[in-house]
């Protein structure tokens, strides 16, 4: 009950932060909620199950193709995000039934490749998707303003729905069994614990928002190319997010993504040429001596504050 | 007669691709570790056999010892303050880390020595080696050349030194090593700093092959995890047979399918060999 | 981006038309359409000897790439001349073996690469190793740059481009930069060594752009846009007209070759330094 009201409250204050009036808030709160769905997808698969998966860059770049694809054979914007979050879905699905037998690095590099595969493939079939010329989407006929407001409700709306998805997962024997599975899989297995077909769900489950989020960049941005949303830094930053928030947790991947936001705007700003640098930093300092996340480090505070009392 | 050539083409191509991976190879079997340092290490041999010739007049192949014995130091250094913390963790933990090491390090390369292409011409180039109607360039026969000398020291290392039976013994168990008296926190450095010393050398080689860049560090790693998969990790020859494989399978699938799918190809023959043979052509049980 | 916010927008590096036609209101740019490179260098070449008759293109898999190829292929093909292979290869490619093996077979009196300078260089020094030897060999982009001929060495001898601008063209703007000699001085003086054809293009813009504002004596984005569309003077980097697509189509991009090191242009004619040269066989 209180992740709910912690979920409503926060997207009422981000919201009121966000429509303020001013317009680079309003972008920043539009990435931030995008980041938001793309880590917690990951904490799906990645988090909870424990299988370490790099393929949000696919699901992200697949999504984005899709709808732009779609809309430029004229179906209506908001269908073609809505059948691009299911085409990432399935997508998954198959995927899923060729690396999910693999372990720890195996099945990381698999994942990771699916992308790189993805981007090959739209590369090379420019008829369709444009190729390495980049695919132009319909720009929306509403103001500027309108449309700045427009896309942070989607993306908010999907940062919301991922995190409620994380939220009934969590207490649910889905979310059960895949904790199980991240504990020992085996053991898992053997004491009735359907693995094979949880962690499928899982990742099915952590491809749809991702490639929604895709669909719905693709249309805010209007021109996507592939090396742009198959990118594999949109596999890694929502992993760093989640790690800086706190693996396994619902709301480690919401914190993650707006601690990693501000650093990365902060840098992008100010040390334009090292700013990846920074970034590689930052996963350094993160990996070595905060592998449990922020929210381990505010639950053992809590926890201390309780003894005390 | 073409068929000659294109295979001719894909076994010195394979050389290449088997120096590039060897030292990759090593550290993955060993010590389970992805090192995505891998292709900047690379590409830092290279500049350092680049600036040797142009500052010194050094020939790439004596930089290829000057290479070696940097990222040797390099190696070790980053294994043993960095690396070793989390040694025991799982791959997400460790391939994060060295992912953001190398963003790390490919960033500064890219601000020291700038995306600019360069490459070493030498006064003597090495000549294509003409037999018949068949054309072989030098340099990459002489990649082929460091890959099976790579190999074979790495062989010897591991059979007949004391510091290669530690490292076996590391890889087989490591608290059982320890408990027979192992220095496991040096073996790692120096699996590491081994895994590094052969990526120098290899860039060293490559410096008068290909252009050199920072931006060429992920083409790299890519061909190297792809042959890593390709001829199995926990063998020693599996690097070299492995980048054979892939040079041939490239060179006549960009023959039949054209070179635009070059990229592809290499991508979904590492896919199906996932599915169908994690392990590889001479990898072992277990090394999963 | 730009047509969104209604702001005019000029490219200073964007050249194939499939940009400037997507009815962009908003949109200029100062390259001129790829044909422009490749034609008067199919005439140069086939204007001088009639012995050249097969042309082989490899080309990278990219918009820009393809698309001068592709050019490449037609001026080549409307002379009479053979295309005897057309290959494209992926973005990233690490080996060019497959497809300068299968140049070879075909036996072409001309080589025509296109890619960025990295592909450009491997590109050159495999044609070398195994033994692709033509009496032309035309790359773009890769001549144009000093980098290029640094990691050529000696294979980047007598090799033809063709490019947007050139150091040696001579022209007297109304710009702020005025001539094209004041230009390169002013260039030197500040970075050292010598402009190539995109940053010269860059500065260009800046240039222009100073002159629409001028001319249309506001900085009022659609009085702008509208100067700009009427624009028609000379600059340090050339005549400025403008299309109706917003592509600039008044200049004469320079080709040129490279001779003991350094390029050389050979066309237009008002700034010719010298002949082409053949590769001897």
């Amino acid at each position: 009950m209180r992740d709910w009201l912690i979920l409503v409250v926060g997207a009422v204050l981000l919201s009121a932060l966000a429509l303020s009036g001013n317009n680079y808030i309003l972008r920043l709160a539009t990435i931030m909620c995008m980041y938001a769905a793309l880590a917690q997808s990951w904490n799906y698969i990645g988090g909870l199950t424990g299988y370490p998966s790099f393929a949000t860059a696919a699901f992200f770049g697949l999504g984005a193709y899709a709808a732009g694809v779609m809309q430029n054979h004229g179906v209506p914007m908001v269908a073609a995000w809505g059948i691009a979050g299911l085409i990432a879905f399935v997508f998954a699905g198959f995927i899923g039934g060729a690396i999910l037998h693999l372990r720890g690095h195996y099945f990381a590099i698999a994942s990771l490749i699916i992308a790189e595969m993805l981007r090959e493939i739209v590369n090379t079939t420019p008829d369709l998707t444009g190729g390495g010329m980049g695919l132009n989407l319909p720009i929306l006929k509403i103001s500027v303003d309108a449309q700045a407001k427009f896309f942070f409700a989607a993306m908010m709306t999907l940062a919301i729905a991922s995190t409620a998805t994380a939220i009934i997962i969590m207490r649910s024997k889905l979310g059960f069994g895949l904790r199980c599975i991240q504990q020992n899989e085996d053991a898992a297995n053997i004491l009735g614990v359907n693995a094979y077909g949880y962690k499928t769900a899982a990742f099915m489950l952590s491809a749809i928002y991702v490639g929604m989020a895709g669909a719905v960049y693709a249309s805010w941005v209007n021109y996507i190319e592939p090396p742009d949303v198959f990118d594999v830094l949109l596999s890694v930053k929502p992993l760093v997010m989640v790690l800086l928030g706190g693996l396994g947790t619902v709301f480690g991947p919401v914190i993650g993504a707006v601690l990693l936001l501000t650093f990365e705007e902060l840098v992008w700003r100010n040390f334009l040429t090292i700013h990846a640098a920074a970034l590689g930093v930052i996963i350094v300092l993160l990996v070595l001596f905060l592998p449990n996340g922020l929210l381990s480090l505010v639950r053992e505070w809590w926890m201390r504050r309780g003894a005390r009392a | 007669m073409i068929y000659l050539q294109i295979l001719a083409n894909g076994l010195v191509l394979g050389g290449l691709y088997a120096c590039i991976a060897v030292g990759f190879s090593l550290v993955w079997g060993v010590l389970n570790v992805i090192n995505i340092l891998h292709g900047t290490f690379i590409v830092l041999g290279s500049y350092i056999a680049f600036f040797a010739y142009q500052y010194f007049g050094i020939h790439p192949f004596l930089s290829v010892g000057i290479a070696s014995a940097l990222l040797y130091v390099v190696g070790y250094a980053t294994q043993i303050s960095l690396v070793n913390r989390v040694i025991a963790a799982p791959v997400l933990i460790t391939l994060t880390l060295t992912f953001g090491l190398d963003l790390v390090l490919n960033n500064m390369m890219l601000v020291a020595f700038t995306a600019d292409y360069r490459k070493i011409n030498l006064v003597n180039p090495l000549q294509s080696i003409e037999i018949g109607p068949i054309f072989l360039p030098g340099d990459r026969v002489a990649a082929m050349a460091l890959a099976v000398i790579l190999t074979l020291l790495l062989y010897w290392l591991l059979r007949d030194t004391r510091i290669g039976r530690a490292i076996v013994a590391v890889r087989m168990d490591r608290e059982a090593a320890a408990l027979m008296g192992v220095n496991v926190k040096r073996v790692n450095a120096v699996t590491f700093g081994i895994g590094a010393l052969m990526a120098g050398a290899a860039g060293a080689l490559l410096s008068i092959i290909y252009p050199i860049s920072p931006l060429n560090s992920s083409l790299f790693l890519g061909k190297a995890f792809v042959v890593c998969v390709l001829g199995g990790l926990g063998s020693v020859p599996g690097a070299l047979i492995g980048g054979l494989v892939l040079g041939i399978v490239e060179s006549f699938g960009s023959f039949w399918f054209g070179p635009e799918h070059a990229v592809t190809l290499s991508f979904t023959v590492l896919l199906v060999l996932l599915f169908v043979r994690p392990s590889g052509i001479f990898g072992r049980k277990g090394y999963e | 981006m730009s047509e969104k916010y209604g702001i005019p927008t000029l490219a200073a590096t964007a050249s194939s038309e499939q940009v400037y036609d997507q009815g962009y209101k908003y949109l200029f740019g100062t390259f001129t359409p790829n044909q422009t490179l490749t034609e008067p260098l199919a005439d140069i070449v086939t204007g001088q000897n009639k012995a050249i008759k097969k042309v082989a293109i490899l080309a990278r898999n990219d918009l820009f790439p393809l698309a001068i190829a592709q050019e490449m292929e037609k001026s080549a093909k409307s002379r009479g001349l053979d295309v005897v292979t057309f290959e494209r290869y992926a973005i990233g490619a690490l080996d060019h073996g497959a497809a300068i093996t299968q140049m070879r077979a075909a036996n072409p009196d001309w080589v025509f690469a296109t890619g960025y300078i990295n592909d450009l260089i491997l590109i050159r020094k495999q044609m070398n190793d195994l033994g692709l030897r033509p009496q032309i060999v035309t790359m773009i982009a890769g001549p144009a740059y000093k980098e290029f001929v640094d990691a050529s060495g000696p294979l980047a001898e007598n090799v033809s481009s063709a490019a947007w601008w050139h150091p040696a063209v001579r022209y007297n703007g109304k710009d702020i930069f005025g001539s094209t000699e004041d230009f390169n001085k002013l260039w030197a003086s500040k970075y050292k060594g010598e402009a190539d054809y995109s940053e010269a293009s860059a500065a260009a813009v800046g240039a222009i752009l100073q002159l629409a504002i001028e001319k249309a004596d506001s900085i009022d984005p659609a009085k702008v846009r509208d100067a700009l569309a009427s624009l028609d003077t000379e600059t340090f980097f050339g005549r400025i007209k403008f299309g109706p697509t917003g592509q600039v189509h008044s200049l004469e991009p320079p080709v040129f070759q490279i001779a003991g090191g350094k390029p050389v242009v050979i066309y237009p004619a008002s700034i010719k330094q010298t002949d082409f040269k053949f590769i001897a066989k």
